[in-house]
């Protein structure tokens, strides 16, 4: 098991301590800032700060309570850091928060006695601000309140990764930070956040519903720099307003439009059509203009600024205590790595170069590959044997009741035993020893919601030997307590999960059968890096390919930023080429049929068969154009060279598309198309290959014939999910890297590869079905093979077996929804845990 | 049953991915909403069954209530259109038996929606209170089960 230590708060830093864990290494996490509220990652300038905070809270404590592998420090600095790979010495300072948000269980009494103030925020407890906290010590049963006291410490470690972030932007004092009604592009967001976009909700501080709005992102401008995230978010926003509001008046002003291919662009077509105005600006000049603000003289009445990036003057600091080089300001990285000039020492996220955030979880993932090169061997947490008992004729039920949550509550039910207790989630053992001594078989809480402490407590009870088919929860404290509920609404509610766990039957949870081999199809430079990280790791790689790519050299605007000769790249590739070959199994042919799913796919290639748990799919593309030619601009100068090559391209003129090189690092050499300068540029073509490979998998293919892959969710609220989310398992076991993909650079298809096989690598773990107890599963006597539940099924789990023509389910599908059941003609497809017999039971009661 | 003391039992099926998180926003948020609803959480709001609704009017709910995530957001993908076509033959059903049909509510409440969770809880409470008791409770009544 080896220990890594991680700086700073980005989405790339968090998905990164989140990987290490999950893999099995111990993580020391120094948090710059209290939690994400001092030191705001790219995404909060982007999201209302709830959204952002609520999700990378949850999944960093699920993941930390999950495997027990995080320390976190708050508040941290950097004060030096000495030895080398293996054997670091890292000093750092840090700040103990009033409140640590991983003990706190949202009781309240700090807010009762203390005169806490509370915010609630989605999906977590919330953030409760202690006005003194010495006072308020000892009135916490969790202890989760801390005098905030700072400490200097020293770890030992083996692998650090930096990845401090961009500092906090307000809106400079240049683009109306300073005037009334500019406002911050986050506190935009959070208008409609938790509302839906809606009309109503459009207002100025004032009060006034604004009749023309402003968009506006300094990224270009002087010493800003951006990624294409910023525009993509603008872009969607001001659609989103002009959907809701036609005649409103919408303006989004930028230096250039930077969408990129790959579906962004259509979002500058469709803004077109809704009949927003872009105005591609050398300069702006924002003044107060009557009742709102004059942009280039454009009148309106609310303007929405979504602060640029800049590289912070700290990061010189934290580069010269690491003792590492920066190049550009950004870190200087390896080429193909993101180690950093010294060994052992990692720069990831946006400390590498601007980038967007689909990227920086790329980075996150794709770092545990690279440093596990200086770790010890992980130590996987063996999930110990459960026992259950499968009592089914005597059921005895224990109803635990947190006084926490049934607080003012007469809770008056009749069941085999009722345990009532101050705070449940901080006594476990004592759950645990009453479930055993009374032999209770059944069990139902009385507690909080499973997103928060819910969860925990079915654990507990699993450790004391009951199964989760025979656990019920009942959260008296979100559902009833809270919201001004009386006795008869607890009572009633437990009452009914009591008649439920009485009819409760014992479901397997089917484990999926994971094939252990992974099965590369295509001959891209990433299907050689996936399978070099792979081959070690699982017992075969398989690569089908009749032949692979030479290298493509991604060029960038200036200058090739690997400063590798096309020689050495050659003599780099062939290398990589040699060592993966040597291990893995090249099956030299076409791919004719794919069969199967996650765990388990047969494929056929060349006349051979093959059984893989994963594909990774990297079928490349051709890189077209011989690059000696500027690129043609259609809109003058200011159109990002990539949006006018690929407009270009679509009427038809020969001409080439940035390959994503670097996002923005154009902002530190802006080229100039007049002058004749800027460097060639090449355009990526995709594969016929890909259709044929989508139909067998039934994938999509976007309009130029690319994959789509964990693209970007509509929804703002989905988006920041999808980016906080463990979400390797939605794939179906398939992955996509490199330029089957979209056009990108060498070192992107790094990144991709990375992320590729360190995802394929937590689905070969054997895994139960994600559905839990709600999996579906057929009754075979009332089966009528239909395969109705099979066009019904979303996930593709369902299938109808074609020797005894039985509707069968494969377990790493089935996601629980219980669609199948609820089609199902004769009753064969049933949900067992939402079987009508127990649902009966508990309206019989709910309506009493 | 007394008019003036009219207290509504709504039967509310909440979907774990959006109206659920929904209604545990409003929990911590400390919105206060009626005593009336009595949540259950089911996966998907098509795990409900068509009958579920039916069985709970007819155990005596004056009204159900099945919350889901809004069209295009589903967990599950297409859950809740399912849900949505089937609260339309219910509807359907009961209109065509000459029942209430506004007895059955759909609502989409997303995750983060907790303000608009407990204003649907409001309102429709308000409705039901209105609307009287349900006319299953009459049926009962006339059958002379059960009644207290």
């Amino acid at each position: 098991m080896g220990k890594v230590l991680i700086y700073g708060t980005t989405v790339a830093s968090y998905r990164a301590a989140t990987n290490f864990a999950r893999s099995g290494h111990k993580v020391i996490f120094l948090n710059r800032g209290a939690f994400l509220v001092n030191k705001p990652t790219q995404m909060q300038q982007q999201h209302p700060r709830d959204i952002v905070n609520g999700y990378v809270k949850n999944m960093l404590v699920a993941v930390a309570n999950m495997t027990g592998n995080i320390e976190i420090y708050h508040n941290s600095e950097l004060l030096g850091l000495d030895g080398g790979p293996g054997n670091f010495k890292v000093k750092f300072r840090h700040k103990y928060p009033t409140v640590n948000v991983f003990k706190c269980i949202g009781c309240d009494l700090c807010v009762e006695k203390c005169n806490a103030e509370f915010k609630p925020i989605p999906g977590s407890i919330g953030i409760y601000t202690i006005p003194d906290p010495e006072g308020c010590v000892d009135v916490c049963p969790a202890k989760a309140i801390q005098i905030p006291k700072e400490e200097e410490r020293e770890e030992k470690v083996d692998v650090v990764i930096l990845s401090p972030e961009y500092d906090s932007q307000e809106i400079d004092e240049k683009y109306g930070g300073n005037l009334k009604n500019v406002i911050h592009f986050a506190k935009f967001a959070s208008l409609f956040s938790g509302k839906g976009v809606d009309k109503r909700f459009l207002k100025r501080e004032d009060g006034k519903a604004p009749k023309s709005i402003g968009f506006f992102n300094p990224a270009g401008f002087e010493g800003y720099l951006g990624s294409y995230e910023e525009h993509v978010i603008i872009f969607r926003e001001a659609v989103l307003m002009k959907e809701m509001d036609p005649n409103l008046d919408v303006h989004i002003f930028l230096k250039e439009v930077r969408l990129y291919g790959h579906n962004q662009l259509f979002l500058f077509d469709k803004a077109k059509e809704k009949g927003i105005n872009v105005h591609l600006i050398d300069d702006i000049e924002v003044k107060e203009d009557g009742d709102g603000v004059s942009v280039n003289g454009i009148h309106l009445d609310l303007f929405a600024v979504l602060p640029g990036q800049k590289i912070p003057d700290d990061w010189k600091d934290i580069a010269h205590k690491a003792g590492i080089e920066l190049e550009n300001g950004f870190a200087k990285t390896r080429p193909f790595t993101f180690e950093t000039t010294k060994d052992g020492i990692f720069a990831i996220g946006e400390f590498v170069k601007p980038l967007g955030s689909a990227e920086s979880i790329y980075h996150g993932t794709a770092i545990v590959p690279q440093a596990e090169k200086y770790l010890k061997p992980p130590e996987l947490p063996q999930m110990p044997e459960m026992k259950f008992k499968q009592e089914d004729f005597n059921p005895k039920v224990g109803v635990f009741i947190c006084e926490c949550a049934a607080k003012g509550f007469d809770i008056d039910v009749d069941a085999d035993y009722v345990i009532k207790k101050d705070y449940l989630c901080l006594h476990p053992e004592e759950i645990v020893k009453e479930i055993k001594e009374k032999g209770i078989n059944r069990v139902v809480f009385g507690a909080c919601s499973p997103s928060l402490r819910g969860a925990m407590l079915e654990m507990t009870a699993n450790k004391a030997g009951v199964h989760s088919s025979y656990i019920e929860n009942v959260q008296l404290r979100e559902y009833a307590s809270r919201v001004g509920a009386d006795s008869k609404k607890a009572n009633a509610m437990l009452r009914a999960a009591i008649a439920k766990a009485r009819k409760d039957v014992f479901v397997e949870v089917p484990t999926v059968n994971t094939i252990k081999n992974v099965a590369i199809i295509g001959g891209d430079l990433a299907a050689l890096i996936a399978a070099d990280y792979l081959v070690e790791k699982v017992p075969l790689v398989y690569i089908i390919t009749p032949e692979f790519d030479e290298p493509i050299l991604a060029t960038g605007v200036k200058e090739n930023t690997l400063n590798m000769s096309d020689e050495e790249l050659k003599e780099w590739y062939n290398t990589l080429k040699d060592r993966v070959l040597k291990r893995a199994k090249w099956i030299k042919g076409e791919v004719e049929s794919i069969e199967g799913s996650l765990g388990n796919f047969r494929i056929s290639a060349a006349g051979t068969e093959i059984r893989s748990g994963v594909i990774i799919i990297a079928t490349g593309g051709d890189v077209v154009g011989d690059g000696t030619h500027i690129v043609s601009r259609m809109n003058g100068e200011n159109l990002h060279s990539a949006l006018s090559a690929l407009y270009a391209k679509r009427k038809g003129i020969e001409a080439t598309y940035d390959l994503m090189k670097s996002y923005s690092l154009l902002d530190l050499y802006p080229p100039n198309a007049k002058k004749g300068e800027g460097e060639p540029l090449a355009y990526v073509k995709p594969r016929d290959i890909n259709k044929k490979i989508a139909t067998l998998l039934g994938m999509e293919l976007d309009k130029e014939g690319f994959f789509f892959f964990a693209e970007e969710p509509l929804h703002r609220v989905e988006r920041a999910g999808i980016q906080f989310m463990l979400f390797e398992e939605p794939f179906g076991g398939v992955f996509v890297a490199g330029l089957a993909h979209r056009p990108m650079s060498i070192e992107e298809e790094m990144e991709e590869a990375g992320f590729a096989a360190q995802s394929a690598m937590y689905l070969m773990r054997d895994i139960t079905s994600p559905a839990g107890k709600y999996v579906s599963v057929t009754n075979p006597r009332k089966c009528a093979g239909c395969g109705i539940c099979v066009d019904a099924c979303v996930t593709g789990a369902r299938y109808v077996d074609e020797e005894d023509h039985i509707a069968k389910v494969r377990p790493a599908q089935c996601v629980g929804c219980g669609a199948c059941a609820n089609v199902c003609p004769s009753g064969a497809a049933i949900i067992k845990a939402y079987s009508p017999t127990g649902v009966f039971e508990m309206l019989k009661e709910v309506v009493k | 049953m007394s008019e003036e003391k009219f207290d509504p039992v709504i039967v509310g099926f909440f979907c774990n991915w959006c109206t659920s998180a929904a209604a545990d926003l409003a929990g911590t948020a400390r919105l206060h909403y009626p005593a009336s609803i009595k949540p259950i959480r089911v996966m998907c709001s098509s795990t409900v069954d068509p009958v579920y609704l039916i069985r709970a009017l007819q155990e005596g709910a004056d009204a159900t209530i099945l919350g889901g995530c809004h069209p295009g957001d589903c967990h599950y993908i297409t859950g809740n259109y399912k849900a949505r076509r089937r609260v339309a033959i219910v509807k359907t059903v009961l209109k065509s038996l000459g029942f209430d049909d506004t007895r059955v509510l759909l609502e989409w409440i997303s995750g983060s929606e907790g303000p608009k969770f407990a204003r649907v809880m409001n309102e429709y409470t308000d409705y039901i209170k209105q609307r009287g008791p349900s006319d299953f409770k009459y049926l009962d009544s006339l059958g002379g089960e059960e009644v207290e």
